[in-house]
């Protein structure tokens, strides 16, 4: 059967048949060509809260992680507006800082002050160095292997999309309507450029390494959630790469999380375009308990008598 | 003695859950039942405690063992669930009672010392005995008042239920601490008056004064006539274990962990250096 002789109500159904199946065909393409990814983690050097953020999100989640650090440390601070990143720390505090944050930190106007947005494309335009290491490792993908592996990803959706301007020929060969499937095709062209755009930027060692590192700090994971006033800054810096800024309780953190928030969640996909966020940066020239509950627990938080009434009694 | 070493123990909260991780010296944690949902999975932290060695036991807050009422077979089936879940050497709930007639009172309230509640109690410890798979330790409750006509002190109170329960005692030193300063109980005696042998563990809880009344919160610092009567405790008893209970309004780690090692030191018998 010759799939270009189909008539056009039966070509559009087998078309879209095709396109369906070509997402998850190319989901498959795509973890063939990705291998196992399986590598020997004993012999690796522990990883950095900004590798293993790097890991969980790309640059981006890099740059929210530090920029938790920096204000948790005082090094950066909200302005009196609550809206604007500023400069705190005096240079000396800058000392303790890592190579990274000393880079960026150096890369800011003394006096200025940033939405987080900006300082945070700031901070991963300097981040984007620690993709080599990692890529050495095998915990990331190469900038060539994400294209490869995008190029793979989007094979099947254009030799539909291929299938779709042949029978557009065809038709147009003949005198018939072909609007209706100009625009399927035009359709079908936007899902391959998004399926090629689509790019894992971690190996299945790099997930299997980030999984282990959760796993092993879910204690952290439990009281950052809670209270981070006992915290270190390095204990938020690792809280964040690991799980997140939504997953650190500290109020010091509200505006980046305020405005941070919706680039999280697609960093937290953990398959954004890895280096995006990183290609340009506008940082250093803006100038701008209570009682009697009805389960019979006497005290909500444990205590056994109404912590909040007068006294536990447990 | 009643059972094996347990040492150094805390009230597991997720807000101490990196300073649990941390401490390297805790032998046990202790768990409120009716703070996990039933049927859910311990939290992955604990369960690293496990597998570390770390005892976990589960602690009640509302079978009301001293209500007339017997015991509700549900919260019951909830607390030995817990125990079996965590492995655990030891559960505990409170002589005490926290609803009455379908209500909620909100607090462990205290109940009079007569025979009729022994009987109370003892049948209720009896129910639990039954389906909890681990032995059963009980409170001393810190108490606001007294009921009167009392026909025994609170030692014989209490050595009088777990004889005939065939319970554990789980002494609280912060509630004899609080019971010592608000009805003026004599702690000397009703520690030389209690079945020690029978010590499963003791808890160490903070509290403050308010209104002319100590109130054992569990969210001030420990008061340093707890950790003396801890110490006392274990010249005379050498009790397995004893724990911090910390609530909320938590301080910083360095101040929790002054306070569980001045704990630590009290049940061995040495002077805090904190």
């Amino acid at each position: 059967m010759n799939p270009l002789e189909l008539r056009g109500p039966e070509f559009l159904l087998l078309y879209a048949l095709l396109a369906a199946a070509a997402i998850p065909a190319g989901y498959l393409l795509r973890r063939v060509a990705k291998g196992a990814g399986v590598s020997d983690l004993s012999v690796r050097a522990p990883l950095s809260a900004p590798e293993i953020a790097y890991l969980r999100g790309g640059v981006g989640a890099v740059a929210e992680a530090t920029l938790a650090t920096l204000l948790r440390r005082g090094t950066i601070a909200v302005d009196d507006t609550g809206e604007r990143l500023v400069l705190a720390s005096p240079a000396g505090g800058i000392a303790s800082t890592s190579s990274l944050e000393s880079e960026f930190l150096a890369s800011l106007e003394p006096g200025a002050s940033w939405p987080a947005g900006d300082m945070r494309d700031g901070v991963a335009a300097v981040a984007i160095r620690l993709a080599e290491p990692l890529e050495r490792q095998g915990l990331a993908f190469s900038a060539e292997e994400q294209r490869s592996l995008g190029l793979v990803f989007c094979l099947p959706m254009l030799a539909v999309l291929v299938l779709g301007l042949a029978k557009i020929a065809v038709g147009l060969s003949r005198g018939r309507p072909v609007s209706i499937l100009v625009v399927v095709c035009i359709a079908t062209a936007m899902a391959t450029v998004a399926m090629f755009r689509h790019r894992p930027i971690v190996t299945a060692a790099g997930r299997d390494a980030l999984r282990r590192a959760r796993v092993q700090n879910e204690a952290l994971r439990e009281t950052a959630s809670r209270r981070t006033a006992n915290l270190s800054p390095d204990d938020v810096a690792l809280a964040a790469a690991l799980f997140g800024l939504g997953a650190v309780a500290d109020p010091s953190l509200q505006t980046l999380q305020r405005q941070l928030q919706p680039r999280r969640r697609e960093a937290d996909s953990g398959s954004s375009s890895s280096h995006s966020s990183g290609s340009s940066s506008s940082c250093g020239s803006s100038s701008g308990s209570s009682c009697g509950s009805s389960s019979g627990s006497s005290c909500g938080s444990g205590c056994g008598g109404g912590g909040g009434c007068g006294g536990c009694g447990g | 003695m009643s059972g094996s070493r347990l040492g150094l123990g805390i009230g597991w909260r997720p807000e101490l859950a990196l300073l649990c991780e941390r401490r390297a010296d805790l032998g046990f944690v202790e768990i409120t039942v009716e703070n996990f949902p039933e049927g859910t999975a311990l939290p992955r932290s604990l369960r690293q405690l496990q597998e570390r060695g770390v005892a976990v036991i589960p602690h009640g807050i509302s079978l009301s063992l001293g209500g007339a009422e017997p015991v509700d077979q549900a919260r019951i089936d909830r607390l030995a669930w817990m125990a079996e879940r965590c492995a655990a050497p030891v559960a505990s709930e409170h002589i005490a009672f926290v609803r009455a007639g379908g209500t909620e009172i909100g607090h462990l309230t205290p109940i009079p010392r007569t025979r009729a509640s022994v009987e109370a109690v003892v049948a209720n410890v009896r129910r639990v005995r039954e389906t909890l798979g681990v032995p059963l330790a009980l409170e001393n409750i810190a108490a606001l008042f007294e009921w009167p006509d009392a026909e025994m002190d609170e030692s014989e109170f209490v050595r009088t239920i777990l004889d005939e329960s065939g319970a554990l005692l789980l002494v609280d030193v912060s509630n004899l601490h609080a019971n010592a300063r608000n009805l003026g109980a004599d702690t000397a005696a009703l520690i030389a008056g209690l079945p020690l042998e029978r010590i499963a563990y003791c808890h160490v809880g903070g509290g403050a004064e308010r209104d002319g009344l100590y109130m054992d919160t569990h969210t001030d610092p420990v008061p340093p006539a707890a950790i003396a009567l801890l110490r006392q405790l274990s010249a005379v008893a050498r009790p397995p274990g004893a724990m911090l209970e910390r609530d909320g309004n938590f301080p910083p780690d360095a101040d929790t962990n002054r306070e569980l090692d001045a704990i630590r030191d009290a049940l061995e018998g040495h002077e805090s250096v904190a």
